[in-house]
C-alpha cells in the first residue's frame, strides 16, 4: 500500500527561488490546496502571500500582534485562517488583506490551526493544553468544543477525512478523537512531539518527536511501523511531511539539511544543506515535484 | 404726531432733500445701465461707483467713495456676511481675507508694492535671483516637450546675474574672491603710487565678520583700554587675535566711541588693572606673559573649566600665579610700577613616607570607644523597683515597658492620648507604678541592646528557639515535649512518618486523582522505599537509570519535561535552549543505549458535541445518552480522597488486636444528665460518663474503619465502652501539630500576652477577655485532641438531652416507639462526627501526607454537612419538648465551638 512507486519519484533538492522579505524567522510555510500559491508565516508578525513557481511576493498581511505560527488556506483561496502568539486564530480575506474574524479563546500561543471536513470549522491546539474546534457557520464567538485532556503544549493538530482530530503534544501523545466513536486513541510516544502529518492514503501517522526520531504509527491499531532518525531535532518545532506517494518522508533538521526517508526501508535516501538556520517548516506540492522549506535565517527557499 | 411737531417749528429757505431718499433711488437703479443716467440733465446725474454708491468728487485721487460718512457701512450699519445653505444650494464654509474687509482704495493701496530692486541690480538679493531660476525650470518643465523646436528653452534656464556681479566680472573678479587691494595684506604695501594704492580684486574674500565683531562682555561703547593702549597692543598680538585681526589693526584702533558709551567719563585706570591681570599662555619669547584679559577669553588656560594646561601644574614650572615666568630675560619696565620677577617660586614637594613591610593595617580601638561598652555605661539599668501591689497594673506595665523600649517615647504619648479618660496607663505620667515602669523600661531597653549585638556578632543562622526568644514567644509546651521526647522514642514509627500505613489501593487512587488536577507535575519522591512514584510515565532513559540516585533521575526528569515545555514554547533558536540541552542530551544519551519504548495505545471515551458531530458530519454518538461525566464525578471532592481501604486495614487491625468492633459505635458519654425517669437501657448507648478523653483518637481511626464498612452497612452491635490504645504506628501524635492549648503546661504560670493594641485603642471593656487565661490542664499526652473530644461530648449531650424529653413526650402521648424509633439515627449520624473530627489528627511529613490530612478534613466536612441536615431535622422534632426545658442544646450546630461552661463540663469528664 505505501511506498509503491518509491523507485520513480523524484525528489526535489534543487533550488529554484529563495523568497526573501520575512524580516526574522519564518515558522511555517503552506500551500493552497492546488499548490499555486504558498503563505509565509513570520515571526516579524507577518504573513506573506508568494508565488513560488515564479518566486514573486504578492502580498503581505499584517495584522498579528505576535509572532505567526500557522496558517490554512481554504480550499476556494478566498479565505485563510492563521494563529499564533497573540492567542488568536485570525480568518482573513485574501483579495482585501482585511481580517474577517478573530476566534478568542484559547489561554496561550496558539500552535497550530487546520479546517474540518467541509470547511465547516476550525481546529486549533496552543499551548493552553487544548485543542479548540471553532465555528465557521454561525457567528457564535464560543468554541463547539474544547479538549482539554492534554496534559501539555499542544504542537499540531490535523482532521483526518473521516471525521477524526488529531492532536500532538508535548506530553508525548497522539491523540485521535474519533469523533464518529466517539473515543480518544492515546498514543504515547514517551518524547514530546513537535509536529505530526497524516500519511496521504489516511492509515498512517507521522509524528516527529524530540528524541530526534520520526515515529511512522498505524493509525488504526497504534502499532509502531517505522522510526526514522539521522537529522538533528533537539529543541525546536519542526515540521514532518510525507510525500504526496507516500514513498517518502522528510524531515528538517536543526542543523540546517533537509532528509530524505524511505518509507519502508527507514533509511535516509537523500538529504541536502537547505538553510543556514533550524529548517522550521516544509511542506510537499501536491504533485510532489516542488518542495518549500521555510527557516529560522529568514527565507522561504523553493526546491524542484 | 411728527406733522405736529413739525408745526410748531418755523423752517427758513429751502430744505436740503433728505439722502436718504435719493441713496434709497440710488438703490433701484439699475447699475449696469448707464443709459438711464444719460437720459437725466447733467446736473441731476449723480456719478456712482461700480456697486452703484454715489460717488464724490474733488477728493485727492478724483474723488472717492465711501459708504456711509465715510465709513464701509451703510446707514444700518455694517452688515457682516451671512452664511447660507440649502437643501440645493449647499453653503461652503469660506474663509475670511482682509481682501473682505477692504475698499477698492484700500485695495490698491495695499497692491502697490514698495520700491523693490529689479533683479537686474540686485547683487546680493540671491534669493530673488535663485526665486526666478526656479520659476524658469518650472515653466520649462509644464512646457510640452513635444515641439522639438522649444527644446533650448527647456535646457537653458536665465542664469540671474545683477550688474554689480557682472561689473565685478568684467575687473577679474570671481566667485569666491574679496573685493580690495590687490596685494596681499601680509606683504608690505608698496605705497609708491601716486594715486595711492591700487584699487583691484583681491585674491581672497574679505569675512564679513571682520568689521570689529563684539567679542568681549563688555557694555556697549565700553573700551577698557582706553587709556591703556599698551594693553591693547598686547591683547592684539596674542595668536588668537593676530588672525583675526589680519588687516583691520586700523579700524580696531578707531574704537571706543559708540552709542551709549560714556564719551565723558574719566575711567580709572588703576581700578581694573589688576583686576585683569593673569597669566596668558604658553611665555613667548620677547614677550609680557600677562596681559588684560576679559573673563570669556577662551584661549585663557585658567579660564577654561577643569582643562588646564599641565605644564603649569608641574612642580618645577612656573605657577599660573607668578607673575613672571622663569627664563625671561628681565626688561625695562614696560608697564609702570611692574618690575620682573627675579626668582621663580615654586612649591616644595615631599614624597609620602614609605610604608614598613612589616605594616598590617589593623587599629586596635580602646575599650570605652566602642560604642556597646560605652552605651552599657552610660544607660545602666536602675536599682531594681518592686513591683506595685496590684497585678493587673504590673503585667500592664510589664507588657508596655517592651514596647516603649522599642519604639521609642512616642508610643508613650500614643497610650496616653488614646486612653486620655481612664486611668490605665496612669504610671506613664507619673501615676502608680511609675516608677516600676521606668525601671521595667531601663531594663528592656538593655536586653534589646544586648540583642542587637547579639545579632550584628552572630555566625550562625537563628534557630526556631532563638528567634522566639527575640520575638518573646514562649515555645508551646506540647511542641517542646514532643521534641524532647521525639529523639528518644526508638520507634521510627512512633515519631516518623506513616505513610506505609496508607493502603496501596488508595495510593493509586489518590495520585490517579491527583494526576487529574495537578497536570504538568512529573515526578516526585514519595519517600517510601525509595521507588520513585511519577504521576506521569517517566521519559525515555529513566527506566535506565532507575538504579541511579532517586534526585538525579528526578532531576533528569524534570530538566527533560522543561526541555521540552520550552521547544514547543516556540523557541526556535536551539542556542536559546542551550540550557536544556545538557538535560536533553543526558536522555538522550540514555535512549541511544536502549532502546526506546515501544508507543503505547490507550483507548478511552470521549464525548464529541453534538454541534461537533453536526459540522463533521457524522451522527452523535452518544445521542440519547445522559451526559456522563455529570455522574461520574463524586459530589463531594472527599469522596475521591477518602482512603476507605486504609481505613478498613485499620479496622481490621483493630479488629486482630482483641478489640471488639463494637466500640466503633461507642459514643462519648454526655454530661450526667438525669435521664428524668426513664430506664437508663432505654437511652442509646453511651455510658452517662465519658470515656477517657484519650479514646478518642481510637475513635477517630474506627471512623475510618466504619467509612469502608459503611457501603456494606454492616451492623455492629453495642458493646463495652472500654477503650484500647490506638494501634501501634496508625496515628501517631503530630510532633509539631500545635493541637494543644499553651495553657496546658505542667508550667507553674504562663502569663498570656495580652494584646496590648486591643488594650489601649479598644474600650476598657475588653478586659474581661483577658481573664479567661487558662488554667493549668492535663498532661500533653492526653489532651491531643482533647478539643474535639469537647465538642463530641457537649454534642453527644445535647443529643441525649434532647431525645430523653422527647422520649418522655412520647412516653406521656404516643408511648416509646418514638425514641426507640429515633435511636438508630442518633447514633449513625453522631458516630461519624466522631470520627470525624478525629480524623484531623494525623498530621504527616510529605505532599501525599498533606494531601492525606486534607482529605481526611474534607471528608470530615462532608459528614458535618450530613449531619447538619439530619440535626436540623432533629431539632425540629426537639422543638416540641421545649416544655422539658433541655432542648435548646440540640440545635447546636457541631461546628461551633463550645463556650466556658462546655469545656468546664469537658475538663470534668477528661480529668477522671
Amino acid at each position: 500500500m505505501l511506498g509503491t512507486d518509491s523507485v520513480g519519484e523524484t525528489l526535489p533538492k534543487e533550488e529554484s527561488f529563495c523568497l526573501r522579505g520575512h524580516d526574522g524567522p519564518v515558522l511555517a510555510v503552506r500551500f493552497n490546496n492546488p499548490g499555486t500559491y504558498c503563505l509565509s508565516c513570520g515571526k516579524d508578525r507577518s504573513i506573506r502571500l508568494w508565488n513560488p513557481h515564479k518566486g514573486l511576493l504578492i502580498k503581505t498581511y499584517a495584522g498579528h500582534g505576535y509572532d505567526v505560527r500557522d496558517a490554512v488556506v481554504s480550499a476556494d483561496n478566498s479565505k485563510f485562517a492563521s494563529c499564533g502568539g497573540d492567542r488568536q486564530i485570525f480568518l482573513w480575506d485574501v483579495g482585501t488583506g482585511r481580517t474577517i474574524r478573530k476566534f478568542r479563546g484559547h489561554d496561550g500561543v496558539v500552535n497550530s490551526v487546520c479546517l474540518g471536513p467541509g470547511e465547516g470549522t476550525l481546529v486549533t491546539g496552543g499551548y493552553d493544553q487544548a485543542v479548540r474546534v471553532w465555528d465557521m457557520r454561525s457567528r457564535s464567538v464560543d468554541a463547539i468544543q474544547t479538549i482539554k485532556s492534554f496534559a501539555d503544549s499542544v504542537t499540531s493538530v490535523a482532521v483526518s477525512p473521516n471525521a477524526e482530530i488529531l492532536a500532538a503534544c508535548v506530553d508525548g501523545t497522539v491523540r485521535r478523537f474519533d469523533v464518529r466513536g466517539g473515543c480518544v486513541y492515546v498514543d504515547q510516544m514517551h518524547a514530546p512531539v513537535t509536529s505530526m502529518a497524516l500519511s496521504h492514503d489516511g492509515n498512517c501517522v507521522l509524528a516527529s518527536c524530540l528524541d530526534t526520531r520520526l515515529r511512522l504509527l498505524d493509525k488504526a491499531s497504534g502499532e509502531l511501523l517505522a522510526e526514522y532518525k539521522g537529522h538533528k531535532q533537539e529543541s525546536a518545532k519542526m515540521d514532518c511531511a510525507l510525500t504526496p506517494s507516500d514513498a517518502h518522508v522528510l524531515s528538517g533538521s536543526e542543523d540546517g539539511r533537509v532528509c530524505y526517508w524511505d518509507l519502508v526501508e527507514e533509511t535516509m535516501v537523500e538529504s541536502f544543506q537547505a538553510h543556514s538556520g533550524v529548517v522550521c517548516s516544509l511542506v510537499v506540492h501536491p504533485d510532489g515535484d516542488m518542495l518549500l522549506t521555510s527557516s529560522t535565517d529568514g527565507t522561504v527557499k523553493v526546491w524542484h | 404726531m411728527a406733522s405736529d411737531d413739525e408745526d410748531d417749528y418755523i423752517f427758513f429757505g429751502t430744505p436740503i432733500q433728505e439722502e436718504e431718499e435719493s441713496r434709497a433711488g440710488q438703490r433701484r437703479k439699475d447699475v449696469k445701465d448707464p443709459a438711464l443716467t444719460k437720459q437725466l440733465p447733467l446736473h441731476k446725474q449723480e456719478v456712482t461707483d461700480a456697486e452703484g454708491r454715489r460717488r464724490f468728487h474733488g477728493a485727492f485721487t478724483g474723488g472717492y467713495s465711501a459708504g456711509y460718512y465715510n465709513t464701509v457701512g451703510s446707514a444700518e450699519g455694517w452688515a457682516p456676511s451671512t452664511f447660507k445653505s440649502s437643501r440645493e444650494d449647499r453653503g461652503s464654509a469660506r474663509s475670511q481675507k482682509v481682501e473682505d474687509f477692504l475698499d477698492e482704495d484700500e485695495l490698491e493701496d495695499m497692491r502697490k508694492s514698495g520700491l523693490q530692486v529689479r533683479a537686474e541690480y540686485d547683487t546680493f538679493g540671491s534669493t530673488a535671483a535663485e526665486h526666478a531660476r526656479r520659476a524658469a525650470n518650472a515653466e520649462a518643465s509644464t512646457k510640452d516637450r513635444g515641439h522639438l523646436t522649444f527644446v533650448p528653452d527647456a535646457i537653458i534656464t536665465p542664469v540671474a546675474d545683477s550688474m554689480g556681479i557682472r561689473l565685478l566680472q568684467s575687473m577679474g573678479w570671481r566667485q569666491g574672491k574679496g573685493v580690495g587691494p590687490a596685494a596681499a595684506p601680509d606683504k608690505p604695501q608698496k605705497a609708491g603710487r601716486r594715486w595711492g594704492p591700487e584699487a583691484g580684486v583681491g585674491p581672497e574674500n574679505t569675512p564679513i565678520y571682520a568689521l570689529a565683531p563684539k567679542t568681549d562682555q563688555h557694555g556697549l561703547g565700553f573700551d577698557p583700554f582706553k587709556g591703556a593702549e599698551e594693553f591693547r597692543n598686547a591683547k592684539r598680538q596674542r595668536p588668537g587675535e593676530q588672525d583675526r585681526e589680519a588687516g583691520q589693526a586700523e579700524k580696531k584702533r578707531q574704537r571706543g566711541v559708540a552709542f551709549g558709551s560714556g564719551t565723558g567719563e574719566e575711567t580709572d585706570t588703576f581700578g581694573y588693572m589688576d583686576d585683569y591681570v593673569s597669566h596668558d599662555g604658553p611665555p613667548r619669547g620677547g614677550d609680557f606673559n600677562f596681559e588684560i584679559a576679559s573673563d570669556e577669553e577662551d584661549n585663557d588656560p585658567l579660564s577654561r573649566g577643569g582643562k588646564l594646561d599641565p605644564n603649569f601644574m608641574l612642580p618645577g614650572k612656573a605657577t599660573p600665579l607668578s607673575i613672571l615666568a622663569a627664563g625671561q630675560a628681565p626688561q625695562k619696565d614696560i608697564i609702570p610700577g611692574f618690575v620682573r620677577a627675579a626668582e621663580t617660586l615654586a612649591p616644595k614637594l615631599h614624597p609620602a613616607p614609605k610604608i614598613p613591610a612589616s605594616y598590617q593595617p589593623h587599629h586596635d580601638f580602646p575599650e570605652d570607644a566602642l560604642p556597646g561598652s560605652s552605651g552599657a555605661e552610660v544607660e545602666r539599668p536602675a536599682r531594681e523597683v518592686p513591683p506595685p501591689a496590684d497585678p493587673e497594673l504590673r503585667k500592664t506595665i510589664e507588657a508596655m515597658a517592651p514596647f516603649v523600649a522599642r519604639n521609642g517615647p512616642a508610643f508613650e504619648a500614643v497610650a496616653v492620648k488614646a486612653n486620655a479618660k481612664s486611668q490605665k496607663f496612669s504610671f506613664i505620667v507619673g501615676g502608680a507604678g511609675a516608677e516600676y515602669y521606668r525601671w521595667r523600661v531601663q531594663v528592656a531597653k538593655a536586653e534589646a541592646r544586648s540583642a542587637g549585638a547579639s545579632i550584628a556578632q552572630r555566625r550562625a543562622p537563628l534557630s526556631a528557639d532563638d528567634r522566639g526568644a527575640l520575638l518573646g514567644e514562649a515555645q508551646l509546651v506540647a511542641a517542646a515535649a514532643a521534641a524532647s521526647s521525639a529523639p528518644a522514642s526508638a520507634d521510627p514509627h512512633a515519631a516518623g512518618l506513616n505513610i506505609s500505613a496508607i493502603a496501596d489501593s488508595d495510593r493509586r487512587r489518590l495520585q490517579e486523582t491527583l494526576a487529574s488536577s495537578f497536570a504538568s507535575a512529573t515526578e516526585q519522591d514519595m519517600g517510601f522505599g525509595g521507588r520513585p512514584v511519577g504521576l506521569h510515565q517517566p521519559p525515555p532513559g529513566q527506566a535506565v537509570s532507575a538504579a541511579a540516585p532517586a534526585a538525579s533521575s528526578a532531576a533528569a526528569a524534570f530538566l527533560d519535561s522543561i526541555g521540552g515545555r520550552f521547544a514547543s514554547g516556540g523557541t526556535f533558536q536551539p542556542e536559546a535552549a542551550a540550557g536544556l540541552q545538557a538535560g536533553v542530551s543526558v536522555s538522550d544519551a540514555t535512549a541511544e543505549q536502549a532502546a526506546p519504548k515501544r508507543p503505547r495505545r490507550s483507548v478511552h471515551e470521549w464525548r464529541p458535541e453534538p454541534l461537533l458531530c453536526k459540522r463533521f458530519n457524522v451522527p452523535d454518538p452518544f445521542k440519547g445518552r445522559a451526559a456522563a461525566p455529570a455522574s461520574e464525578v463524586p459530589r463531594f471532592m472527599s469522596d475521591r480522597l477518602a482512603l476507605p481501604d486504609t481505613a478498613a486495614a485499620a479496622g481490621a487491625a483493630l479488629d486482630a488486636a482483641g478489640r471488639p468492633p463494637a466500640a466503633v459505635l461507642q459514643l462519648p458519654g454526655p454530661p450526667p444528665i438525669p435521664p428524668q425517669g426513664l430506664p437508663a437501657q432505654q437511652l442509646p448507648g453511651p455510658p452517662p460518663l465519658a470515656p477517657p478523653s484519650g479514646d478518642s483518637r481510637a475513635l477517630a481511626d474506627a471512623f475510618l474503619d466504619s467509612l469502608g464498612a459503611e457501603d456494606n452497612g454492616a451492623p455492629r452491635s453495642a458493646g463495652s465502652s472500654l477503650a484500647l490504645p490506638p494501634p501501634p504506628g496508625l496515628l501517631p501524635p503530630p510532633p509539631g501539630l500545635p493541637a494543644d492549648e499553651p495553657g496546658r503546661a505542667p508550667a507553674p504560670f504562663v502569663e498570656k500576652p495580652i494584646d496590648l493594641f486591643k488594650a489601649i485603642f479598644e474600650a476598657d471593656d475588653s478586659s474581661d477577655e483577658e481573664k479567661d487565661i487558662p488554667e493549668p490542664k492535663l498532661d500533653a499526652a492526653e489532651t491531643a485532641s482533647q478539643p474535639e473530644g469537647h465538642k463530641e461530648d457537649e454534642l453527644t449531650a445535647a443529643r441525649q438531652a434532647a431525645l430523653a424529653a422527647r422520649a418522655a413526650q412520647g412516653a406521656s402521648q404516643t408511648g416509646t416507639g418514638v425514641a426507640a424509633a429515633s435511636l438508630p439515627n442518633s447514633e449513625v449520624t453522631a458516630q461519624p462526627e466522631k470520627g470525624a473530627q478525629g480524623g484531623a489528627a494525623p498530621a504527616q511529613n510529605g505532599g501525599l501526607a498533606e494531601a492525606l490530612e486534607r482529605a481526611q478534613l474534607l471528608a470530615s466536612e462532608k459528614v458535618r454537612e450530613r449531619l447538619r441536615a439530619e440535626q436540623e431535622q432533629e431539632s425540629r422534632g426537639a422543638s416540641h419538648a421545649a416544655a422539658a426545658g433541655v432542648s435548646v442544646d440540640a440545635a447546636k450546630l457541631p461546628g461551633q465551638l463550645g463556650d466556658g461552661s462546655n469545656r468546664d463540663e469537658s475538663d470534668l469528664d477528661g480529668s477522671e
